[in-house]
């Protein structure tokens, strides 16, 4: 008892220093999303805007419309194909910046970083000049072989567009959880006769996993929740759930429909970052 | 098990050669120890020998054929390492079977062969353990035996005592040798600790600056030290820069730091030299008692060490001896500021001209203690 | 000053939720100050060097842009709504939007002894809450160069020749939809009648292409993406004064005008200060000035055109057929309008 008691007082003394903090992270945090599921149980006036209420209607509208839908499985294979294809380029190169050494790291690790100082909006942006009619891309390829290619807002230009965000995240996390692995175990496992490749499946691969998820987890969700880059590059045919849930809460002032998509996005992401990180072996989870 | 050769083997670095000319042939069996102070190209020669450096010039030879164009994962070298880098994800057993895995070794025999390999190194208790939950020295002797387990053509070991506290140190130092010795491995340990090296070595090789200072047993780099710097690395001398001046009689006189010394032999040079002097093999006695190899100074500082004294001795402004004799002689601990004389036997001094090179030591003829004494106090 | 502008803007989002129960003006209080709820670009920077400038700083009257898009700036307005005291005084609106906003009851009723200038507004684009500012009818648009027998109709846009040559803006569906219903229906306000939408899917079959902005379908026709569309003519005057290939034709079943201007929230801070802009906008100078760079036609009868504008915006002879919805209808159908293309067109 007496220990227990001993044990309790640091937590106690500390409560009042975390309070703030706890009450910036329940203001800033907490009550907006308690806000956004009070408004998705609200009913949408035209004239009046909200009406409160509760009723289920909007996540009805929403299971029961094949558009809305359509919508939500758009948005989840854009994000798993940026994960995966975020995790193929930024395994090898994070790996690659983590035993590096001296000058040249510092300069790749700045230029990873760099394009994180440009918003996603002025990046997106960039990739319009690339890819547009008569852009780079098409420019190039018609004059090289005499038929160009129209990428602007295709699936391919999404998924670029997101990638290009995604990766400077994924190549630091994957990076950093690399470098904590020290780079004699790859020399050991080559030592007893495991080809580089082998050496790094046996060996680095299960110790970066938990950092290599926390990549993969960071790419899914920020791909889930992509909103300039669909609405640019994929242009108006192009449907994802973050644009339509602005377009709802903007255009059609519908904030009690935005409010529910708003909260199905989350929850699909959040049970599929639940289920994905379930796959990995339990050790490495996170 | 095999003969490994290094070929003047060399690694450039820009301007600065790592290792320059390395030539080293090792045969069936022995252990040679690397040894050398921080940046003296040891580590570098073995890595290169693993195959995770690549020489700039030079060869490594394994049974006369060259391995160079081997990537390190078929060169078939036991590796360990400093930090013993056993893998933190895998059990003391699946450490040892990463090797067989890797060969593809039927399960039967892989599993017979871990359970022999732990059975040596006393880990069988351990063996589902991950390597965190084990002591240093259980994971140092799992990283040996796990390199030991692929029966490698040649054991390489990179400073694998150094993470060890004292008492691990012999203890685990004892088992490598053992195993080393009972496999009958060709092997290459490098280490920057004189002390183990003189323990487990076959043969020493001494470096510095990339280069090879000395290759031998103990006993040749003890007795005769190519140059100052082996003598003053191995048994830790009291290495002296100075001028030699000939005598016709006696032990010639050696002048550095405001005093002289009276050498035990006569040398045939004269001028720039270098002179080093054992510790162990110095002696204090009263003073007065001049002649060959003596020097007469004041005690500076004195300790009791248990099994030697030591005293560090000021024969002039710049110019201070150590002296370390066994307690068990019949000698006494002296006070700070008691007047001494430093003596010694030619076994203690070894002389090299300005080039760095020994010179022979040539019997002293007797000569009266007046004419001694002149030349002491002129040259004083 | 951009940066307080910015912030109003960023700050709109993040604060939307909260917006009803807080007030938000502390610092627009004062009395010479008028804050105005507006598009950004051209048209913001037009207002500021025709309107602010010349016309009301010697009035002492200090304008405060809000720079934003409609949307928000419709959603702020009813958020705001049970505030004593909005944040704009002045909030620039397309006429369905302000009738929109009127029909809910946000609006100040307006007349000429308020702002004098409203006495001189086209008689069709008269209203009791509204500033017309600019208008500019929606016609077809070629590129000359690629287009020798340009199409004369909505219908025309049908032909397979035009596959994939045809181009709309995204955000002006609603105008699209109008063209589509005065071709089907003879009536611009059915937007939601089986004909309209069914000639809009057909439209859409033929490779229509959606440009998310009005900028865009410009670089479109430059670009030689698409060779036809449907654009104000204000627009087709800007992109010949920038060198784009493209001229236009009125629709022989009628031209809907694109109509903005300028309301006044009933719950303005600064009243007097709003009705002194809305009048300043109507002067003849100012609306000349918007004709003059933007392509846009004077909302007032005493602002003449003259020399180059002038010419590039006489109509031609027979007079077009000028369609002014009827926004009372139009205002209720913009969210189902709105749903339905996005299912129907964007999605199709």
């Amino acid at each position: 008892m007496a220990t227990t008691g001993q044990a309790l007082r640091p937590a106690r003394a500390a409560a009042p220093l975390l309070a703030p903090a706890t009450l910036v992270v329940a203001v800033m945090l907490v009550a907006p999303l308690l806000l956004v599921l009070r408004f998705s149980l609200d009913r949408y006036d035209p004239t009046e805007l909200m009406i409160e209420t509760v009723t289920g209607a909007n996540y009805l509208r929403f299971a029961a419309d094949p558009f809305y839908r359509a919508v939500l499985r758009t948005t989840l294979g854009v994000a798993v194909a940026c994960t995966v294809l975020c995790l193929l380029l930024g395994v090898p190169i994070g790996y690659r910046l983590a035993r590096m050494r001296g000058r040249w790291k510092t300069a790749c690790v700045l230029a990873t970083v760099l394009p994180l100082v440009v918003g996603s909006t002025v990046r997106a942006v960039g990739w319009m000049i690339l890819f547009a009619r008569g852009g780079v891309i098409d420019a190039t390829l018609r004059g090289l072989t005499g038929h160009g290619l129209e990428l602007m807002y295709t699936t391919t230009a999404v998924v670029s567009g997101i990638v290009s965000i995604n990766l400077p995240f994924v190549i630091l996390t994957v990076q950093s959880a690399i470098e904590t692995i020290d780079a004699e175990l790859e020399e050991a496992a080559q030592s007893l006769g495991a080809a580089p490749g082998r050496a790094f499946w046996r060996v680095v691969w299960p110790l970066a996993l938990p950092g290599i998820t926390v990549a993969a987890i960071l790419c899914f969700i920020l791909a889930m929740n992509a909103y300039a880059t669909p609405y640019l590059l994929g242009g108006p045919r192009f449907q994802m759930m973050a644009p339509l849930l602005f377009w709802e809460f903007g255009t059609n002032n519908n904030w009690p429909f935005a409010s529910a998509l708003a909260l199905v996005l989350m929850t699909t992401t959040l049970v599929l970052t639940a289920a994905g990180n379930l796959l990995i072996p339990r050790r490495y989870r996170i | 098990m095999s003969r490994l050769t290094l070929d003047r083997l060399g690694k450039r670095y820009g301007d600065a050669m790592a290792a320059d000319s390395v030539s080293l042939d090792i045969p069936q069996g022995e252990m040679v120890v690397l040894l050398g102070p921080s940046g003296c190209g040891k580590t570098t020669t073995l890595r290169m020998v693993a195959g995770f450096v690549t020489p700039t010039s030079g060869d490594v030879l394994l049974d006369g054929r060259s391995i160079l164009r081997l990537p390190p994962h078929r060169r078939e070298m036991g590796l360990v390492f400093q930090n013993y880098a056993l893998f933190p994800h895998l059990s003391v057993a699946r450490n040892v079977a990463f090797g067989l895995e890797m060969r593809g070794t039927p399960r039967p025999e892989r599993e017979a062969q871990v359970q022999r390999m732990l059975e040596l190194a006393r880990l069988e208790a351990l063996a589902e353990r991950l390597p965190r939950a084990l002591s240093g020295g259980q994971q140092q002797r799992v990283a040996l035996v796990r390199a030991l387990a692929i029966q490698p053509r040649v054991l390489l070991l990179d400073e694998p005592l150094s993470n060890l506290d004292a008492a691990l140190r012999a203890e685990v130092g004892r088992d490598i040798r053992l195993l080393q010795r009972e496999a009958g491995l060709t092997t290459v340990m490098v280490t920057h600790d004189q002390d183990e090296a003189m323990a487990m070595a076959d043969r020493l090789v001494l470096m510095r600056d990339g280069r090879v200072q000395q290759t031998g047993t103990q006993e040749d780099l003890y007795e005769r030290p190519a140059n100052p710097f082996v003598a003053g690395f191995i048994g830790r001398s009291t290495v002296l820069r100075g001028t030699l001046h000939a005598t016709m009689h006696g032990g010639d006189v050696f002048a550095t730091g405001g005093g002289t010394l009276l050498l035990a032999g006569r040398y045939a040079a004269d001028g720039a030299c270098t002179v080093a002097l054992r510790p162990e093999r110095l002696r204090l006695a009263p003073p007065g008692e001049a002649g060959p190899g003596s020097a007469a100074g004041t005690v500076e500082l004195a300790s009791y060490l248990g099994a030697v004294r030591e005293h560090l001795v000021r024969l002039g402004p710049e110019l201070r001896l150590v002296v370390r004799d066994p307690t068990a002689g019949n000698t006494r601990l002296h006070a700070p500021g008691d007047a001494v004389a430093v003596r010694w036997d030619a076994g203690a001094e070894r002389v090299f001209d300005a080039a760095d090179a020994q010179l022979p030591f040539l019997h002293p003829e007797p000569i009266a203690p007046d004419t001694l004494g002149t030349r002491m106090t002129s040259d004083a | 000053m951009r940066d307080t502008i910015r912030l109003a803007r960023r700050g709109l989002l993040a604060s939307a939720a909260v917006l009803p129960f807080a007030a938000t003006r502390p610092a627009a209080a004062e009395e010479g100050q008028v804050v105005i709820a507006t598009w950004g670009g051209d048209y913001a920077n037009l207002l500021r060097g025709n309107v602010d400038e010349p016309i009301l700083a010697p009035e002492h009257l200090t304008v405060v842009q809000d720079v934003g898009d409609e949307d928000p700036r419709m959603a702020k307005m009813f958020a705001q709504r049970r505030l004593p005291r909005g944040s704009d005084d002045v909030v620039c609106l397309q006429a369905v939007r302000a009738h929109e906003a009127n029909q809910a009851g946000l609006l100040e009723p307006l007349d000429a002894t308020k702002v004098p200038n409203l006495a001189h507004v086209l008689p069709n684009l008269r209203t009791s809450f509204y500033g017309p500012h600019i208008y500019s009818p929606q016609v077809i648009i070629y590129n000359p160069d690629k287009v020798p027998d340009p199409p004369k109709t909505f219908t025309d846009l049908l032909d397979a020749k035009w596959k994939g040559r045809v181009g709309v803006g995204d955000i002006n569906y609603f105008y699209v939809m109008m063209a589509a219903a005065l071709s089907a229906t003879g009536d611009a306000n059915k937007v939601d009648a089986p004909e309209t939408q069914a000639l809009a899917s057909k439209l859409n079959g033929n490779g229509l292409r959606l440009y998310p902005s009005t900028d865009s379908i410009g670089a479109g026709v430059k670009s030689g993406e698409i060779d036809v569309g449907l654009m104000w003519l204000a627009r087709v005057i800007m992109w010949q004064n920038a060198g784009i290939p493209v001229k236009a034709n009125f629709l022989p079943e009628g031209n809907v005008l694109y109509l903005s201007g300028m309301v006044v929230p009933k719950n303005a801070g600064n009243k007097p200060g709003a009705f002194e802009y809305l009048n300043a906008m109507l002067e003849p100078a100012a609306q000349q000035a918007f004709a003059a760079k933007m392509g846009y036609l004077p909302t007032v009868d005493n602002a003449k055109l003259t020399g180059k504008v002038g010419q590039q915006l006489a109509f031609p002879d027979p007079a077009p057929k000028l369609v002014v919805p009827d926004y009372d209808i139009t205002g209720k159908l913009q969210g189902p309008t709105s749903e339905w293309w996005k299912k129907n067109i964007q999605h199709g």
